[in-house]
């Protein structure tokens, strides 16, 4: 059992999006660029050194700053959220060229939509069960929109990914059971599954790969 | 009196009823009208009714929960309220304590207690520092090995404390009826002033062997979860209460659990935890009124039952 309940977390969200709001706006505005680079250029490169990025300053602000002021254990979240970031720009580096979407026209379908739910499903949820237009969770601000939206872009194209980039972003979100049932934020259910998801995805793709080389 | 003087007095009269209607209906607590245990080790008497501060008081740096936890903690005061319980486990809920009863000026009823949570024995001294620092107090009333983490060690460092005048009574806890085996020959073994246990009127266990072991050796019992986390309430406030609530000067469940609790011979306080002033108030008058007896306890149980 967490030691802080999910109204009095939403209220502290609340002043941290106040106080940062020019990070939620660069997030958002960066995101809008890269996808559209992403599109067109069919690599992953900047969209994974912005999500670095993005887990770094979760790491960083939302865990070490604001949840250190509830959870003891936040620390160590915040240390795992800063050490995948940093593991995500560390591929961006090593990424090159084109990347594949994954074959599946059903997978690509869901990741697309789960890309979507991440970016825009978040903040309408909260927007219509919270007090408020600042108690919300924004990608790149909060570890939900971002975790979600890291999984289905490695959803996407996790043949070219390298395993060492999806471990710690899948482990936290089959950790998230916990908060889910903790907090009762059941609307965030859809993490583990798509960690799950994209365990199986991972594993099936690799043997693919494998045969094709 | 002539026409103009009765339509005076009158129009006075009303316009004083209609403002007083604004006013909370509350009345200070009068000494002595209160339901008070006595702590066996040492003959004080404290409020039957005590408060928790497990989730309810850990809201972080955020000026406007914490001055509204001040008003929390000002109700709990002024209706007679005394010992308050928090843990270093409770997140930022020690800090928000502290910060109230800076507010407040400390109230003279006040009656701090805290545990000590760490399984290593060298940072017990440092983690009750720090509460002293966080609830700006240089002693504690009470201080517990929380959930019996490293009991053997930690009850030896808070004995020193208590005989360099730092910690008044020392204690131990559990919660949600576990280690009861283990806090029974803890309880057997070791001299304590109080223990701190699950006790409610669906969770009953500590009835058969530790609240008569607690009486037999003079140790202060303090019950935590009284509405299991608001199971209770959520459960039961659809239903009526009996109709023999008033005779006992119950007037809604919380008072209802409450007085079930209190009323045991064995139960000293009981700490339930609110983030509502309402709810504060409801949990508080408690406090007052008539407490049941052996027979109408049972009663109690048999309508819950019956439920």
């Amino acid at each position: 059992m967490l030691p802080y309940s999910s109204d009095i977390l939403f209220t502290l969200i609340a002043e941290y999006n106040q106080d940062y709001r020019w990070v939620a706006l660069l997030f958002l505005l960066s995101s809008v660029g890269v996808l559209f680079h992403q599109y067109r250029s069919h690599s992953v490169r900047w969209t994974l050194a912005l999500l670095g990025m993005g887990w770094i300053w979760i790491g960083l602000y939302y865990y070490y700053t604001l949840l250190n002021q509830l959870f003891f254990g936040a620390p160590y979240y915040g240390t795992v959220y800063i050490i995948a970031g940093s593991l995500l720009l560390f591929a961006s580096r090593r990424s090159e060229g084109e990347q594949r979407v994954t074959s599946t026209p059903g997978l690509n379908l869901w990741w697309y939509i789960i890309a979507f739910v991440s970016l825009a499903g978040f903040p309408l949820f909260d927007l219509m069960t919270q007090n408020g237009v600042w108690p919300l969770r924004l990608p790149g601000m909060s570890p939900e929109p971002t975790l979600l939206f890291t999984l289905s872009i490695f959803g996407l194209y996790s043949r070219d990914l390298p395993v060492y980039v999806l471990i710690l972003p899948v482990l936290t979100g089959l950790a998230e059971v916990y908060t889910i049932i903790a907090l009762q934020h059941y609307a965030s259910a859809l993490i583990p599954i798509c960690s799950l998801l994209l365990l199986i995805q991972y594993f099936t793709n690799m043997d693919r790969r494998r045969s094709n080389h | 009196m002539n026409r103009k003087e009765f339509l005076k007095i009158t129009g006075s009269a009303v316009a004083w009823s209609v403002a007083s209607s604004f006013v909370p209906h509350f009345s200070p607590v009068q000494p002595g009208s209160i339901h008070t245990k006595t702590i066996p080790s040492s003959g004080e008497q404290i409020p039957a009714i005590g408060m928790g501060t497990w989730i309810t008081f850990n809201v972080g740096n955020s000026t406007s929960l914490r001055d509204h936890r001040t008003k929390i903690l000002t109700t709990f005061f002024e209706m007679g309220g005394g010992m308050i319980d928090s843990s270093p486990m409770y997140g930022s809920s020690e800090a928000v304590v502290g910060y109230g009863l800076e507010k407040l000026g400390y109230p003279e009823g006040l009656f701090s207690g805290t545990k000590v949570w760490t399984g290593d024995t060298s940072e017990g001294p440092e983690q009750i520092q720090n509460s002293m620092d966080l609830w700006g107090l240089s002693a504690f009333d009470l201080l517990q090995v929380h959930n019996l983490v490293n009991w053997q060690d930690h009850l030896k460092t808070l004995r020193s404390y208590k005989d360099q005048g730092l910690i008044k009574y020392i204690g131990v806890t559990t919660s949600h009826g576990r280690r009861h085996g283990e806090l029974e020959r803890i309880m057997k073994s070791e001299p304590l002033d109080f223990v701190q246990l699950t006790y409610n009127i669906e969770d009953r266990a500590a009835e058969e062997r530790l609240l008569p072991l607690a009486q037999d050796k003079g140790i202060a019992v303090i019950a935590n979860r009284p509405f299991q986390r608001k199971e209770l309430i959520h459960k039961y406030e659809d239903h009526p209460l009996p109709e023999w609530a008033p005779e006992l000067d119950i007037n809604n469940w919380a008072q209802f659990f409450l007085k079930f609790i209190i009323s045991h011979p064995a139960l000293t306080v009981a700490i339930p935890a609110t983030t509502q002033i309402p709810h504060m108030k409801e949990n508080m008058g408690a406090l007052t009124g008539k407490l049941p007896d052996q027979n109408q306890r049972q009663e109690m149980v048999r309508y819950i039952e019956s439920l």
